[in-house]
């Protein structure tokens, strides 16, 4: 065996703190390592080329190098040394940056500890064998979670690149939030303008198919190889009928909670939720519905011309295979009632949400767009803006920004000014003004100097009722004083949280999130759309805080990278995966358990009992199993357990300190 | 009618129904100082079955995995309170097919640790008699007979028990035995105590101590209800050679080590190990000690809930069993 040991200095990041020259030196003092090398920085293009130069002439066939994180340049090197001749998997990186130079201070020690961290290194790669990767069919149909703008924009871009793009949307409609939406920042243009064509191509496009008032049950497979349960959920409408002409919903008796006017004004139990909804179809809320409720009614059946009303309607679900999945299942707006008892916890009618003042600045809204006081429907003549309302507060768990809320307050401010006089008294109350897209400041400049719009720096401590008015209590911190507002109107500019179920949806996928429930990307900034599961990636706020311009861009490049991901036909697997040696296999079935993506598999045997099989394509190479199993008989290849014994063995072995 | 008698019609119902192939309960042993296993095939021996308070044996061990002759036979067998939690975890784990059992739960006062009784006699005990309940008489070969409360002889499982009755049964051997109130005292770890407040160097040493007397007859392994690996064991593979084939205070711990860790979260505190174990290594010190520390993180009890799973096979990239 000929082992070569190459250690970067990666600047000084390691050569600062750990003697390199001397450990290049060292390393020939082990057996069978026949070549020793420091090299300024490894991974660059010199460094590569004096691997491959050291693979020729000493004939090599282990490699280790000794420099940063796996994580960082492990694919790198195997490349590297691909290229120069020798199996990838006969490759050993010793992690002496993140473990060693950047956690010690002492060179000494820490040239101490790389040692030994090389001396395992080699050890492990004496055990190394040659792997190999397979190839696997791909599918290229992609599955959409969420049709809100980002989920529409990324669906548009994957069907008119060719590819079949099935978008399943929990509500009865594709839109999201922006069909809520009146106008937009900073150019304010009409939301429901430029977003209703899009949708209509969705419905429209021969190579999406919608699937609305539906969800994910169950997702098994692997990249190109998604199985995917989706819940079509019972709507008690028959859609294939279904005209959406809302005579039903005109003849309804029952009231119900309207969601898309975000509860200003109840909606029947039978609802559509708003006029461009694509699909347009109808469906009823069991829950408000009098016949369901009282077994008596059945009006919508009547009257429906259709005939399209179907009290017996059942969930159902529809299993789909898919290659690549996007998740795009955008925001809710944070809860303030709960939140924030101190601006009377919803009690007060004249404070409202931000999306609620959407829909009321919104011309098709429950209030064509006429702005009151939802106390006597009066014009309010003094309206109050409060920022970071559910953001940037660490009390109520919210401690991020928003990102969209300042800018969309100016927007509000300013269509008040538009609907309600330029004599109306608008005040905005925040911490910071955070404008930094393009034009945004230029956009919050007018709306403070040319509409007079008051930017009051403080936080609003609480919210009364006095003499028919909402009263404002907060500090001017720019003044240092107190101040107090009678409002007439009271606007919160509530910030955005994960959607209700994201967890649960993560989980299903595989994939990780955040404390807060937005879905974790693979890096923030070199793989900002992909996710640590290969084939799921991220589009829009499901991802973080975001508005409509950067959904958009990143929807557009979360399309691009699964272009490139489908643009191949086969894929190449990791051979670094988990195999078993049946004949010592007991059938315990713990390693089915505990597998996180369900590789592992009863297989029967000619003697009719059934021995665990991972299922080549499907085994991530997580280990996890491995460590599991009682009996020991599953190894993950390039982790072999003798090469691990051996790596402890060395490690035990005292280091002569220099 | 007598628990005993409740079993005998039981058994001999199920093996004359065809419900079972055979019935697993208590024999009397060589004498009637010792109760053995019995295997029952024929609905005219059931007769044979007993129910004493030195039943202690833990059935189920001899329906886990790969243990049924045939295979797929149907088996009839009594389990106590604590013996019902071994089954529940293995029906967790869906080591065992419930639609091949018939359980018959009895319902136990608490079984006396014979081993206590013979260091009182210099003798050997050849009857062990029971005159009602909480009395127990013992006599020797040479003639002696004394007199015990059962309660000062209890095994010291049964001193914390909190299980006396199965709670996974068929039919149960007559009425209940009076149950703690669970929700209000969690489980009794007074037994580790002491090693817990140990410091790191002294358990160390402590464990070579007691394990140094280990002569490796798999005794504790084999009588391991959880325990599923048979001949596969890693303890006695030489590829890999994780433990030496030669029998050591370190060796043996690093054995009872690797034992702890492929029961931790199923050990369900049965005593079976030590119980069988010839040189009497009190081996519950690990398997207590372990699930403690589950208890205390995740607040799981191996073997008291049907719909869960051990914790240790719930591996969830996106849970976080920890909390914040
Ligand atoms: C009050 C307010 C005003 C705003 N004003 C502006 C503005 O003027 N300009 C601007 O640029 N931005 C504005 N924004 C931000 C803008 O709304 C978002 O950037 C945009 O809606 C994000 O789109 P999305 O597709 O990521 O999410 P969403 O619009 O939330 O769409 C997500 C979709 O996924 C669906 N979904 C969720 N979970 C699931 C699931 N588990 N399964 C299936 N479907 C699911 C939802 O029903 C929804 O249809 C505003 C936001 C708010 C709250
Ligand atoms: S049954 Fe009656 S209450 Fe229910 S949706 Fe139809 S009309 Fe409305
Ligand atoms: S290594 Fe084991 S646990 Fe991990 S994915 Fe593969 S089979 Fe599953
Ligand atoms: S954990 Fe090991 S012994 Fe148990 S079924 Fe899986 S491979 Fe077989
Ligand atoms: S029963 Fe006792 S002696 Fe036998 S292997 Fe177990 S601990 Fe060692």
């Amino acid at each position: 065996m000929r082992i070569g040991v190459f250690v970067c200095h990666c600047g000084s990041n390691i050569a600062g703190t750990v003697d390199v020259d001397r450990l290049a030196e060292r390393a020939l003092t082990l057996k069978d390592v026949v070549h020793g090398e420091d090299i300024m920085y490894t991974c660059s293009e010199p460094g590569q080329a004096a691997i491959q130069k050291a693979i020729e002439e000493k004939k090599l066939d282990r490699v280790v190098v000794a420099a940063c994180s796996p994580h960082m340049h492990e694919p790198t090197f195997r490349r590297c040394v691909d290229k120069g001749g020798l199996n990838p998997y006969l490759f050993e990186m010793a992690n002496i940056r993140e473990h060693c130079s950047w956690i010690h201070t002492d060179m000494p020690v820490a040239t101490d500890k790389a040692w030994d961290i090389i001396k395992m290194a080699v050890a492990k790669a004496r055990r190394l064998e040659p792997l190999f990767s397979n190839e696997v069919e791909i599918n290229k149909d992609v599955l959409v979670i969420g049709g809100g703008v980002a989920g529409i924009q990324a669906a548009l871009d994957l069907a008119d690149a060719g590819l079949k793009v099935t978008i399943v949307e929990r509500e009865t409609t594709i839109g999201g939030v922006m069909a809520k939406l009146d106008k937009t920042f900073p150019t304010i243009d009409c939301s429901a303008c430029i977003l209703t064509p899009r949708m209509v191509d969705c419905g429209q496009h021969e190579n999406i198919e919608l699937m609305t008032y539906c969800e994910v049950d169950k997702v098994s497979g692997y990249v190109g190889n998604f199985t995917v349960d989706i819940r079509k959920k019972a709507s008690m409408v028959d859609w294939s009928k279904c005209i959406g002409c809302e005579i039903c919903v005109q003849k309804c008796p029952s009231k119900a909670p309207d969601v898309f006017n975000v509860g200003l004004e109840p909606t029947k139990a039978i609802y559509i939720p708003f006029p461009q909804a694509v699909p347009k179809r109808a469906a009823i809320q069991t829950e408000y519905c009098r016949y369901f409720q009282t077994g008596k009614c059945k009006v919508c059946e009547r009257v429906c011309p259709a005939d399209a009303i179907d009290f017996e309607q059942k969930d159902e679900i529809v299993q789909k295979r898919f290659g690549a999945i996007v998740v795009a299942t955008g925001l809710d707006v944070f809860d303030w009632e709960t939140g924030y008892p101190e601006y009377g916890g919803g009690k007060i009618k004249d404070v409202i949400s931000g999306l609620q003042y959407e829909r009321m600045l919104n011309a098709s809204g429950p209030y064509g767009g006429h702005v009151h006081r939802l106390s006597n429907g009066e014009d309010p003549k003094t309206v109050v803006f409060i920022q970071c309302v559910g953001s940037r507060d660490e009390s109520v768990n919210r401690p991020y920004c928003s990102s969209v809320c300042c800018m969309y307050t100016a927007k509000q401010a300013l269509l008040t000014k538009d609907h309600c006089g330029s004599d109306v008294e608008v005040y905005v109350f925040y911490i910071d003004i955070r404008a930094t897209g393009k034009g945004y400041e230029e956009f919050i400049k007018r709306v403070q100097t040319e509409f007079g719009v008051k930017y009051v720096r403080g936080r609003v401590s609480k919210l009364y009722e006095d003499g028919g008015k909402v009263m404002v209590r907060g500090v001017d911190t720019l003044l240092g004083e107190q101040v107090e507002i009678a409002a007439d109107l009271v606007v919160l500019a509530t910030g955005i949280q994960a959607p209700e179920g994201a967890k649960d949806l993560a989980q299903k996928l595989n994939i990780s999130y955040d404390e807060f429930g937005f879905m974790k990307e693979g890096h923030p900034k070199l793989r900002p759309v992909e996710t640590n599961t290969a084939g799921v990636f991220l589009a829009g706020v499901s991802q973080g805080p975001k508005d409509i311009p950067a959904t958009v861009a990143q929807a557009s490049g979360t399309a691009s990278k699964v272009l490139g991901l489908l643009a191949k036909d086969k894929l190449k697997t990791s051979p670094m995966i988990a195999i078993v040696d049946q004949k010592n296999c007991v059938s315990c079935w713990k390693c089915i358990d505990v597998c996180p993506f369900s590789a592992p598999e009863k297989q029967e045997q000619r003697d009719g009992t059934f021995k665990s099989h991972v299922i080549e394509t499907v085994c991530q190479g997580c280990g996890v199993c491995v460590a599991t199993c009682p009996v020991n008989t599953i190894s993950l290849k390039g982790f072999p357990t003798d090469a691990i014994l051996d790596q402890i063995e060395e490690v035990l072995q005292p280091t002569p300190s220099h | 009618m007598s628990r005993q008698d409740h079993i005998r019609e039981f058994a001999a119902q199920a093996l004359a129904d065809g419900r079972v192939d055979y019935f697993i309960g208590w024999k009397q042993g060589y004498n009637s100082s010792e109760v053995v296993p019995a295997f029952v095939k024929d609905p005219a021996d059931v007769d044979q079955l007993i129910w004493t308070p030195l039943c202690h044996h833990n059935l189920v061990t001899f329906i886990k995995r790969n243990m049924p002759d045939p295979a797929d036979a149907k088996i009839g067998l009594c389990v106590k309170g604590c013996d019902s939690r071994t089954l529940v975890a293995l029906l967790q784990e869906e080591l065992v097919d419930k639609e091949k059992l018939y359980v018959v739960g009895v319902p136990c006062d608490g079984i006396v640790d014979r081993r206590k009784l013979e260091k009182e006699f210099a003798d050997e005990l050849v009857d062990i008699a029971f005159p009602e309940r909480g009395r127990v008489v013992v006599t020797t070969g040479k003639g002696e007979t004394r007199e015990f409360a059962q309660d000062d002889v209890l095994l010291d499982v049964c001193g914390r028990c909190r299980y006396p009755n199965a709670l996974y049964a068929d039919d149960v051997a007559g009425p209940l035995e009076a149950e703690p109130d669970r929700e209000e005292s969690g489980p009794d770890w007074s037994d580790i105590a002491d090693f817990e407040n140990l410091s790191d160097d002294e358990k160390q040493a402590a464990l070579e101590r007691v394990y140094a007397t280990c002569i490796r007859c798999f005794a504790c392994v084999h009588v391991c209800p959880v325990c599923v690996c048979w001949d596969k064991c890693v303890n006695r593979s030489r590829e890999p050679e994780l433990v030496a084939q030669k029998v050591g205070a370190k060796e043996n711990l690093l054995f009872q080590m690797i034992h702890m860790f492929h029961v931790a979260g199923r050990c369900t505190s049965c005593g079976a190990c030590d119980r069988a174990c010839p040189v009497e290594i009190p081996l519950y010190l690990l398997h207590r000690k372990m699930n403690k520390e589950i208890y205390d993180m995740f607040g799981f009890e191996p073997g008291t809930k049907l719909d869960e799973k051990p914790v240790f096979q719930l591996f969830d990239l996106a849970t976080d069993h920890f909390g914040d």
